[in-house]
């Protein structure tokens, strides 16, 4: 009896450990260029992000001095003048995707709701949008674009470059989630 | 030559205005620095620096680190050292020759403490030996 009981308290305990699907090296770009003059756009490609599969809820993080631009000088800018990456190395990202169902991921990818909350700057920002999951293989591919703009994090764009910088910001989303064992 | 004082006023103008031109276009658009060009902040080995950056991790982000200790494990995007340093590869094909428990050094820029998987990360790695 003791064993039986034991066995399924055993059962129980494997069952409720979440199974999550994870990445160190996702990638996350963002682009705020106006037309005609120099892009602002940088790449981030050391993003981790766990997805829980069982009821969806994702998890980000990165940290702003990964973002890669193609003007130094302007990653400079970006971390001294713009984001304070000193003060505030990371930005976080918690959330849910909706109706989430790991069974149903397919080859052609499906398109979920997508809440959340990102943190930037200490500044918490609601995100809804609509994320693509798709299954390649073994691995869940999860792709999602939304905007933000910086007054969002109370970031200040000088008058000199205002017209350089687009108002809203574009990000962009890619992660190819494998297991976590 | 014969120029006259105005046209001699002129032309150093321009050459001054060709040469500050060169000058603000070369900071403006001055190359990423290399890991190579840059201060080592730290030396030793993985486990060492584990412990250190644990104890303020605020200080330990955007440095060039060297570090060496024991492949723990290694997949496409990259390997990891002594179960809890991660490091992305500036060249993949480092990654062909190596094996799981070896030995290594490498050479990298420490992004920052990933306190979602409770790791280091770092990237531009050179495997040094």
């Amino acid at each position: 009896m003791k064993n039986l009981i034991f066995s399924v308290v055993l059962l129980m305990t494997i069952s409720v450990s979440a199974q999550k699907y994870f990445t160190k090296t996702g990638i996350t770009e963002f682009k705020a260029s106006v037309e005609a003059f120099e892009p602002v756009e940088a790449v981030n490609k050391s993003t981790t992000a766990i997805l829980n599969v069982e009821n969806g809820d994702i998890a980000g993080l990165l940290f702003l001095k990964a973002f890669h631009f193609k003007v130094a000088l302007m990653q400079e800018h970006f971390n001294e003048n713009y984001m304070d990456s000193d003060k505030y190395p990371k930005a976080t990202f918690k959330g849910r995707i909706l109706d989430f169902s790991f069974d149903e991921l397919t080859e052609d990818g499906k398109l979920l709701k997508l809440d959340g909350v990102l943190n930037l700057r200490g500044k918490d920002k609601a995100i809804s949008t609509i994320a693509k999951l798709t299954k390649v293989g073994d691995k869940i591919q999860v792709t999602s674009t939304f905007s933000v703009e910086p007054q969002d994090f109370d970031i200040k764009i000088p008058g000199i470059v205002k017209d350089k910088i687009a108002k809203t910001i574009n990000v962009r989303l890619n992660y190819e989630l494998i297991e976590k064992k | 030559m014969n120029l006259s004082k105005r046209s001699k006023i002129a032309l150093s103008i321009l050459v001054l205005v060709i040469l500050g031109g060169v000058y603000a276009y070369k900071v403006a658009y001055k190359p990423h620095k290399t890991i190579d060009e840059r201060e080592v902040k730290f030396s030793g080995t993985a486990q060492d620096f584990i412990k250190t950056v644990k104890q303020d991790a605020t200080i330990w982000q955007d440095v060039v680190v060297e570090l060496s200790g024991s492949v723990t494990a290694k997949d496409e995007q990259g390997l990891t050292i002594e179960e809890s340093v991660f490091c992305q590869l500036q060249d993949k094909a480092q990654l062909e020759n190596l094996a799981q428990g070896q030995t290594i050094t490498i050479k990298a820029r420490m992004i920052g403490f990933d306190d979602l998987l409770e790791e280091l990360k770092l990237d531009q790695t050179k495997i040094i030996e």
